[in-house]
């Protein structure tokens, strides 16, 4: 029992502080399309959290909404501004 | 300056949401225990489905509202003549999507009915479905979901017209708005949720639509 909160706590950490790095990757990040990427990453990490909060609602719309459609929705802005600049 | 002054802003927001969140009590009843308590009148065992489609379905109600409303923005906003064509043009899309879809659209109709009585439910299922439908539209099968067809907006305000009724209904049994009897509910909360359901998927599918769709040259 006593390894296993040990295991849970170490998770906990990781999946913390890797949200706080990817969170500042995301703003920071020159390159717009490794920035939606990284935003994409945030998103699944970010779900993994509520689950581990409990919150499986929350994560599952976070992991479709947040990760999935935002990133597309991203995705296909980028496509569009790189289409104009070339026009 | 700019960004000194943005620091000084971050700061005392950082410094505000630490104070609020040290400022916490330690020990919080919460409305758990009402819920929990009020329950087996509700006509789902969710308690997050019974809070957002029983106890505080008004509340969802405005929430279809606002999402009609933004796709109403989002209409305005796309330039008139559009085709179903994708941009991207990929053989693998296409065998996946062969694949994905069949399942997708199970995982979706799953998730909207066990929201019920376990996490799911409209919103996850809603935005599966849209999922599927950028999919489909991204593997370059033709699927006209715009909004030029009527039939897609009649399903795009299902949802709100869905919760209309429902509460010009409840109203005339009741006098209070979206107030369902403990043995109505399930029915009523399950109609809600399916046309809910369809609402949201056409909804996010149309906010990918109007930016991806290529323009429709003329001729």
């Amino acid at each position: 029992m006593e390894t296993l909160a040990i295991v849970e706590f170490v998770f906990d950490m990781l999946l913390s502080s890797s949200l706080l790095f990817v969170a500042y990757k995301t703003l920071t990040c020159k390159d717009l399309f490794q920035a939606i990427v990284f935003f994409i990453v945030f998103g699944l990490l970010i779900s993994v959290a509520w689950g581990r909060l409990g919150a499986y609602d929350v994560a599952m719309a976070e992991v479709v909404i947040g990760a999935g459609l935002t990133g597309a929705l991203l995705l296909s802005a980028l496509v569009k501004l790189k289409k104009m600049n070339i026009d | 300056m700019v960004r000194f002054f943005t620091f000084i802003l971050t700061a005392l927001l950082f410094a505000g949401l630490t104070y609020t969140v040290l400022s916490l009590p330690q020990q919080t009843q919460g409305l758990a225990q009402t819920v929990g308590s009020q329950m087996q009148n509700s006509g789902v065992s969710n308690p997050v489905t019974a809070v957002l489609m029983n106890f505080r379905a008004y509340d969802t109600l405005l929430e279809m509202a606002v999402l009609f409303i933004a796709l109403l923005g989002v209409y305005s906003l796309g330039s008139s003549a559009r085709e179903a064509k994708s941009l991207l043009k990929s053989p693998v899309l296409k065998r996946l999507g062969g694949i994905l879809v069949p399942v997708l659209l199970l995982l979706s109709a799953y998730i909207l009915w066990i929201g019920a009585q376990a996490p799911g439910g409209a919103f996850q299922a809603g935005s599966i479905l849209s999922a599927t439908g950028i999919l489909i539209f991204l593997s370059g099968w033709k699927l006209d979901l715009s909004y030029k067809n009527f039939f897609v907006r009649l399903l795009a305000s299902t949802g709100l017209l869905a919760f209309v009724l429902v509460s010009a209904i409840t109203l005339l049994f009741s006098d209070t708005l979206l107030e369902f009897s403990a043995t109505e509910a399930s029915y009523f909360i399950f109609i809600l949720e399916a046309a809910a359901t369809v609402s949201i998927a056409i909804t996010l599918f149309n906010l990918f639509f109007t930016i991806f769709a290529q323009p429709k040259e003329e001729k």
